[in-house]
């Protein structure tokens, strides 16, 4: 009808009308008794599956959005998913191997929504269907993998296409959350009229956000898995043009497991004043030239950085594709960072300094129970993040296999924290800063506070660069004037430079809960880090716009 | 490139309730900016705008859908939306009509933009203004650099259109003030949906399947600098469902039903839409086992109730709108695939006993609500009925204010942003309208000259919106109802009709090689006429990007004389390895 070919307005605009009693055995159930039928009907193929696993995602959401002092949108939703990862062939060597373009092809049927109520076989039939569909489709693709085998040359690495892993069981009941949105509500129409004193901003808003993902696993090895991730999370943004027409904007984002961790309306006016008042800085700080010299990148600027250049990087199953530059491959028990540095991923790991860590779950989307690893120990680099895609040297998966609804798992990152043994107050630093500029004749070094974001290129058909996006900058001056706030420029750079070059860390945590999106879809992250005192960097203009800001001034 | 970012999750929620503004609070907020924008807004050296148009569009929507028996999602929520559209130079020349490839519109940031500009839930007078203003601005500075592209062009080109770009209208107001937001028990439509879909549990021969109900109603407020204003409300509302499943050589079947109509109490009766979802299931199950065609067939064929309406909504209505060429670097272009009647005003484009009207005044026919009926078009010109089509012979286009060679002004046919048909009725001379028996023996008669052991009648054809909105969700993606080509037309029921008058239903099949002149083979129509409601694509995106209207074709059963039938020839996928669990029933 009409509104289907709107569908992305109508993903954002669901509305539960309906409680459902929570009866998580149904779906189990009906899950258990398609692959059983599966696995023993199929078994005469000739290419049975030789793993079945389903993944049930049950999404819990609701929200409110209030703009310039006025609610733009709140709503409650209640949908249930299904993934599928059937497999064909042998653990060895199954139809998910890699062949040239098989990055171009997906199963056309590996995720569907399922019916919100518990009628099993309304649910066994759903699944039922969508199964044929990608066993179709994994048959196809395996037959491509024996043929493209039968061409090619040996691949450097003959790993396994998939890991033997001991089945696990867990099971949580799901919670269910009753959000006072009417609260919400009201407390963001109330900070949000801060935004309306500012006619200069030319977007602005404050949006409350609840989401229960209530995963349920059940695969073909026996693992069965029910696991809750709740995630509240608060997010201000405010936009506004400089008078060179180069679009600024800032935010502010909280981040909670529980609805109480969230701040209250103080907070969050103190939040958003803060807000406002550094992208008016913002706008009128002047432009930055090109720049190569000291710099630190204060805590979660400096979670980001890695996260970016680093973290990336270390994600295993990159190590598997040729076309990847697999920039850590040839490193392992080798130094990549100075040695009073360590870095960890570990999604078991719920807070950190009283902060809920957005990267924090049980069992990871293949099943695999979530586990520590430390990637760098003492500077050297030790192992990757891996999933059930083995790599060599590597052979099983470390609880890392992530996805978000709709896509096949990869290796993705999950709470990464940076561990320093050289940790200095953030004034010494400060102060190592000034006598690095003084030494490198530098009249000012860098100093990143704020970052949004930013992307890394890991193919090697192209130059293996980052590009951090900086929100806040400042200049501090070796002569001792004011630091000055400045705007326009990206950090880049290439990792392995990069990190010879970080020189000592502060002694504080900055913590930076976001969502990471990548191939296998936007997962939760946390990057946690000491600021960093890198004795060189470099940064590039960035780019803008070129459209003036409005001609008239806000009615 | 793998491109990695971090970003922090917004997840907006799109809802809220009624606002609390007046209508003439909402013009007035609307007059405002457009008339401040007029007096003040330019940049030195740049030409002003001389016509601004703002919309604001209220949608109430509610949204169900249900698969055997249960919900799958349901969604409700009102959301508003303003759209402009700013032109500068004048009427005879302006920013309008000319393509520019290299506008960068991946360049915007988001938030920027001037259409479908979310305004927030309870917006009041300044809310309003301040997306408005932002809109304009936008909208203001994208014209001008267009404007001057254009003229570049223009300068560097021997330009023999001298068309104007937009015509001078009468200023209307018009204010459907009495309307009231019609409130429904949801659940009661949740419920329907579930207990329709509750049938198809019965036949587990269906592979999958989707039972869905909408119910939207859009407020629509309009001013622009001319003095043009209007309010007026829409409502529409449908209930469609769709059944797939695999025949045992694998060829793929489906079938559909849809009833549309302006509110939910207008629809057909509980009784009537659970007879319908049961009689397409039927009919897919009894389709698994006939017979496909062995070849293609080229004869006659007979065109019945909603094939003749669809195959008209198809193939030969979109050519009756009129379109302006666009100017672009490389000359003008037409990139509609509709342009077969562009040059055609006062040709033959029909056989002389047909005519055919654009009636959206028209409010029903024969009892029976019609989709597409209107009083007022999207740039407030007033409908009109109009014969577009008499004895054969195309009178005129469907035009909305953008002119063309033969059509100078607007006929009140703007929908959606561009000019559209509405409600279209087709008639014959009495002589040729005949009963369906008369077709069929006439059918069988030149079936008979040609050699041909049957004929083939067309009952129902496939459904350009259902496809892409329902089927193309539940059926596999490599399934093939028909082939890729685009003038192909997907055929759901089909009979031979043999000269003894026994009909054998054909799996699988489509259409080949039908055009819009073909129409003009077409030697008798039915006594009849068929009332089709459906959803039809705009020929081009609208002010808001919607795609989607409603349309009526009123049509009677129609013959041609020689028409290409084939058999859909496709690598199918292999039918299911096990047993719907609905036959295991444990």
């Amino acid at each position: 009808m009409k509104n289907r070919i709107i569908k992305y307005c109508l993903l954002i605009f669901l509305f539960a009308h309906f409680a459902y009693s929570a009866d998580e055995n149904v779906i189990i159930s009906a899950l258990k008794k398609e692959i059983e039928r599966f696995t023993k009907e199929l078994s005469s193929e000739q290419y049975p599956p030789y793993y079945i696993g389903y993944q049930v995602t049950e999404v819990q959401s609701a929200g409110v959005t209030s703009v310039f002092g006025r609610t733009s949108s709140k709503g409650t939703s209640f949908s249930r998913f299904l993934d599928i990862d059937l497999r064909v062939g042998n653990y060895q060597l199954d139809n998910t191997h890699r062949t040239e373009g098989s990055f171009l092809t997906r199963s056309s049927f590996s995720f569907r929504q399922l019916p919100i109520e518990h009628d099993e076989l309304a649910i066994r039939a759903a699944v039922w269907n969508a199964t044929e569909q990608v066993y179709k489709e994994a048959v196809k693709q395996y037959r491509n993998v024996l043929t493209s085998r039968a061409v090619k040359v040996k691949e450097e690495d003959t790993s396994a296409d998939f890991s033997i892993e001991i089945p696990s069981k867990y099971f949580e009941k799901r919670n269910f959350y009753n959000v006072d949105l009417d609260k919400w509500e009201r407390i963001l129409n109330n900070v949000s009229k801060i935004f309306s004193d500012n006619k200069w901003l030319l977007e602005a808003h404050i949006s409350f956000s609840f989401k229960n993902d209530y995963k349920i696993f059940v695969n073909s090895e026996g693992s069965e898995i029910s696991q809750n991730q709740p995630q509240f999370r608060i997010v201000a943004f405010a936009r506004t043009k400089a008078e060179d027409g180069m679009v600024l904007y800032l935010n502010r984002t909280f981040f909670s497991f529980s609805e109480e961790g969230l701040p209250d309306e103080s907070t969050l006016r103190k939040a958003i004043l803060d807000l406002v008042s550094s992208l008016k800085a913002l706008k009128d700080a002047p432009l930055m030239d090109t720049y190569s010299g000291p710099a630190i990148l204060a805590g979660e600027a400096a979670g980001v950085f890695f996260h970016e250049i680093f973290g990336h990087r270390v994600e295993g199953h990159r190590m598997k594709d040729p076309r990847e530059a697999q920039t850590f491959k040839s490193f392992i028990n080798k130094r990549v960072l100075p040695d009073f540095i360590n870095v960890v991923f570990d999604p078991t790991r719920m807070k950190l300094n009283g902060l809920d860590l957005s990267g924090y779950y049980k069992y990871d989307d293949e099943g695999v129970e979530a586990s520590s690893v430390v990637s760098v120990d003492s500077g050297i680099f030790r192992r990757f993040l891996m999933s059930r895609s083995p790599i060599e040297g590597f052979k099983n998966s470390n609880g890392h296999g992530r996805k978000q609804v709709g896509f096949r798992a990869v290796s993705r990152q999950s709470n990464l924290i940076v561990e320093s043994r050289r940790q200095v107050s953030l004034p010494k630093l400060r102060e190592m800063l000034i006598e690095e500029c003084k030494r490198q004749g530098k009249e000012y070094g860098l100093l990143f506070v704020e970052v949004e974001g930013g992307f890394t290129f890991t193919g090697r058909t192209i130059p293996n660069a980052f590009n951090v996006l900086p929100l806040i900058v400042y200049k501090v001056y070796v002569d001792g004037r004011p630091d000055e706030l400045v705007r326009g420029v990206d950090l880049i750079g290439t990792p392995l430079t990069t990190f010879a070059n970080v020189v000592a860390t502060g002694d504080d945590m900055g913590i930076f809960n976001g969502i990471c999106g990548a191939e296998s879809g936007g997962v939760p992250v946390s990057a946690c880090s000491p600021s960093l005192l890198v004795s060189l960097i470099e940064v590039q203009k960035k780019a803008k716009s070129e459209e003036k800001p409005p001609i008239l001034s806000s009615p | 490139m793998i491109k990695f970012v971090l970003v922090v999750l917004l997840l907006l929620l799109k809802f809220y309730d009624l606002g609390s503004m007046s209508h003439q609070e909402i013009l007035q907020a609307l007059r405002d900016e457009v008339k401040r924008s007029m007096d003040s807004l330019f940049i030195e050296t740049l030409p002003k705008p001389y016509y601004i148009e703002v919309q604001l569009k209220v949608t109430n929507s509610y949204r169900a859908y249900a698969f055997l028996g249960n919900l799958v999602d349901t969604s409700q929520g009102r959301q508003a939306f303003v759209n402009v559209n700013v032109r500068v130079g004048d009427y005879s020349l302006d920013n309008t009509n000319f393509l520019d490839f290299s506008f960068p519109f991946f360049m915007r940031f988001s938030g920027e933009g001037s259409n479908r500009r979310q305004v927030p839930k309870d917006f009041d007078y300044f809310s309003l203004r301040r997306e408005l203003w932002l809109a304009i601005d936008f909208a203001y500075k994208e014209a001008t650099q267009k404007y001057s592209k254009k003229l570049a062009v223009i300068k560097n080109r021997l330009i023999k259109d001298t068309i104007p770009d937009f015509s001078k209208v009468e200023v209307n107001k018009f204010y459907d003030t009495n309307y009231k937001i019609v409130k429904i028990d949801f659940t009661k439509y949740c419920d329907l949906v579930k207990d329709l879909s509750r049938i198809i549990r019965n036949y587990p021969e269906i592979d999958n399947s989707s039972v869905s109900f909408e119910f939207l109603q859009d407020e629509n407020y309009y001013v622009n600098s001319e003095g043009i204003e209007y309010i007026k409300y829409e409502s529409f509302t449908g209930v469609e469902a769709a059944v797939t499943l695999q025949s045992n050589d694998g060829m793929p079947v489906t079938n559909f039903f849809s009833s549309y109509a302006d509110v939910p109490s207008n629809l057909p009766s509980y009784d009537s839409l659970r007879s319908a979802v049961k009689q397409i299931t039927l009919h897919s199950i009894a389709l698994k086992e006939a017979k496909p065609l062995d070849d293609s067939y080229s004869g006659p064929i007979i065109f019945e109730g909603q094939a003749a309406g669809e195959l008209f909504a198809q193939v030969f209505a979109p050519n009756l709108v009129a379109q302006r060429m666009l100017l672009s670097d490389q000359g003008f272009q037409n990139l509609s695939r509709f342009n077969a009647f562009q040059t055609k005003i006062g040709g033959r484009v029909l056989p002389e006993f047909l005519s055919l009207r654009s009636i959206p005044l028209k409010k029903d026919y024969n009892g029976i609500k019609l989709l597409g009926s209107y009083e007022i078009d999207d740039e407030g010109v007033p409908a009109r009925n109009i014969t577009l089509v008499e004895k054969g012979y195309l009178k005129t286009l469907l035009a909305g204010r953008t002119p063309i060679k033969r059509v100078s002004t607007s006929n009140g046919s703007n929908r959606e942003g561009s000019a559209m048909f509405s409600n279209i009725e087709i008639n014959s001379s009495k002589k040729y309208s005949q009963s369906n028996q008369k077709l069929r023996e006439k059918a069988l008669q030149l079936a008979k000259q040609r050699d041909l052991p049957f004929v083939i009648v067309v009952k129902k054809i496939m459904n350009q919106n259902i496809m892409s909105t329902v089927i193309q969700s539940i059926a596999p993606i490599d399934f093939k109802f028909f082939s890729r080509d685009q003038a192909n037309i997907a055929v759901i029921e089909a009979v031979r009709l043999y000269p003894n008058g026994r009909e054998e239903p054909i799996r699988g099949g489509e259409l080949k090689g039908i055009t819009p002149q073909s129409f003009k083979d077409i030697i008798l129509v039915g006594n009849k006429p068929y009332v089709l409601n459906i959803l039809v694509s705009t020929i081009s995106s609208g002010i808001d990007g919607s795609r989607w209207i409603g349309a009526s074709i009123i049509c009677p059963d129609l013959l041609f004389e020689d028409v290409e039938f084939k058999p859909v020839e496709s690598d199918f996928q292999k039918p299911s390895y096990l047993k719907n669990p609905l036959m295991l029933q444990n």
